[in-house]
């Protein structure tokens, strides 16, 4: 057997070795379905969400706040990046405020989030964009900053307007690093925004998972995680496959 | 003449703020469409004057004249540096009409100068290659090709050819003396290589280190055709021992 093939066969195997292991687990210990459902009960509820349709309007409640806090954070945390990386004096003044905002738990700050913005859309999608800045803005000074000298030359001896530089030589160049800080950014913004309605809301994954929990639904709780999970890696991926298209190059 | 280099200096101040003489006064005059190369030690300011020349660096002293007026913005100098410094995320024609697309030339005429200049460095098939695909060699052609595609007055190269192994390196000694040839490009040409300065050059600036001047000027006598065949005459061979005997 080949090692495509030998990995294939590991891909399919190990999932369903542990999805054996889980159901044995609960079987042989007679484990209460509240406490760790069976992997049966939690397929039947996950297929449940969708069939009675349950679970649209929560994800479409939650994937706007994602795009909102993405969008907004994204272009916040690359103008602040652009702003700092352009200017040295400007990153030794508010810098250490932003890394100090940045080390704070998010989780601490969401109920003054709450207190400032209410309980409403506004202040999830604040705690999304708050979450989602930070990776932005770092990338994107790390890749303004890591353009090749080389490239400053060419720039000088063509006498390139700063505009021209700019557009033609550094943002292309800083353009691997800031997709990293997007990458994070995006799995950032879910987090985010779960967390959010986990809070506060009456809408959306997060709330739904609270409503799971609360009246002891363990099976839809179990289902639902596998939704977020699931969810995050569907936005990871189209933003890595969007990255592989635009830096064909490397 | 195209270039008048005057009394030119330089000095740097190093952080301890002690004052470094990288040029002590230089007069040198560039000709039209020659081949003039800088050879000499690390440190005898070879760089420090093709950086002078091309407006990277200002001189602290000294004056450069061009016969035809000072240099447009951009368009009158070009610069081949030791690395080939293309821009990865462009394919090798873009990288070449990169100058025309920065200088607004019209999108038809970038097109055709581009495809000529790259026919004329060998890459015609190359064009639409992105340069992580291209050996170091041919990496060093495209970047001759988008310093000579627009025509600048001069071009300057510093040490073009020196990362390149020695077998490439001969066979793009003999490319550059026929793009030069076909372009009638004045070419400054700064180098450690005694071999290639005498193969290349219509005439040899000897620089000498601390503080960086130019201690002697030749004029090559070895004819405007060059090929392999005059490496083994004699009067290569002179020029050869003259020069090594100069740089000691």
């Amino acid at each position: 057997m080949n090692r495509r093939a030998l990995s294939l066969v590991f891909s399919v195997a190990t999932p369903l070795m542990l999805i054996a292991l889980w159901w044995a687990y609960v079987r042989v210990f007679n484990i209460p379905r509240f406490v760790l459902p069976p992997p049966g009960e939690v397929g039947a509820a996950f297929v449940a969400l969708f069939r009675d349709g349950t679970i649209w309007p929560h994800l479409a409640h939650t994937l706007g706040i994602i795009i909102a806090g993405f969008a907004i954070g994204s272009a916040l945390g690359f103008v602040l990046g652009f702003i700092l990386a352009k200017s040295p004096r400007t990153e030794r003044i508010v810098g250490p405020y932003l890394f100090f905002f940045q080390t704070a738990p998010k989780i601490a700050l969401a109920p003054l989030f709450i207190l400032w913005f209410g309980l409403g859309l506004t202040s999830q999608i604040v705690l999304a964009v708050s979450l989602v800045f930070f990776p932005v803005m770092a990338g994107t000074i790390l890749g303004l900053r890591s353009v090749p000298a080389n490239f400053g030359f060419l720039a000088e001896i063509l006498h390139l307007s700063r505009r021209d530089r700019l557009v033609r030589i550094e943002l292309p160049s800083a353009v691997p690093e800031i997709f990293a800080g997007l990458k994070v950014g995006a799995v950032q913004a879910t987090i985010g925004a779960i967390l959010a309605e986990w809070l506060s809301g009456g809408q959306g994954l997060g709330y739904l998972m609270v409503f799971a929990g609360t009246t002891y639904k363990t099976p839809m709780l179990f289902a639902m995680v596998l939704v977020t999970s699931l969810l995050g890696i569907l936005i990871y991926q189209t933003l890595a496959a969007l990255e592989k298209w635009l830096l064909s190059w490397r | 003449m195209l270039v008048g280099v005057e009394a030119l200096t330089k000095i740097y101040k190093t952080r301890e703020g002690q004052q470094v003489e990288a040029l002590s006064p230089v007069t040198l005059d560039v000709y039209r469409g020659e081949l003039l190369s800088l050879i000499g030690p690390s440190g005898c300011g070879k760089s420090t004057l093709l950086r002078l020349l091309s407006g990277l660096e200002q001189p602290s002293g000294g004056e450069i004249r061009w016969q035809d007026g000072p240099p447009s913005r951009g368009t009158d100098i070009g610069y081949v540096f030791q690395e080939p410094v293309l821009l990865p995320w462009l394919s090798i024609q873009d990288n070449v009409r990169f100058p025309l697309d920065a200088f607004g030339v019209a999108r038809a005429e970038a097109d055709d100068r581009a495809a000529a200049m790259l026919g004329l460095v060998g890459l015609k098939d190359f064009g639409k290659a992105l340069p992580k695909e291209l050996s170091g060699g041919m990496r060093q052609r495209a970047s001759i090709a988008r310093a000579l595609v627009y025509r600048p007055r001069l071009v300057l190269m510093d040490e073009p050819f020196g990362a390149l192994d020695l077998l490439t390196r001969d066979r793009m000694n003999d490319e550059l003396l026929r793009i030069k040839t076909e372009t009638q490009a004045t070419i400054v040409f700064v180098t450690h290589s005694i071999d290639e300065a005498a193969y290349l050059s219509d005439r040899v600036a000897v620089m000498s280190p601390r503080p960086g001047r130019i201690s002697a000027l030749h004029t090559l006598d070895l004819g405007k055709e060059r090929n392999e065949a005059i490496k083994d005459t004699p009067g290569f061979h002179r020029w050869l021992s003259l020069l090594r005997r100069e740089l000691k």
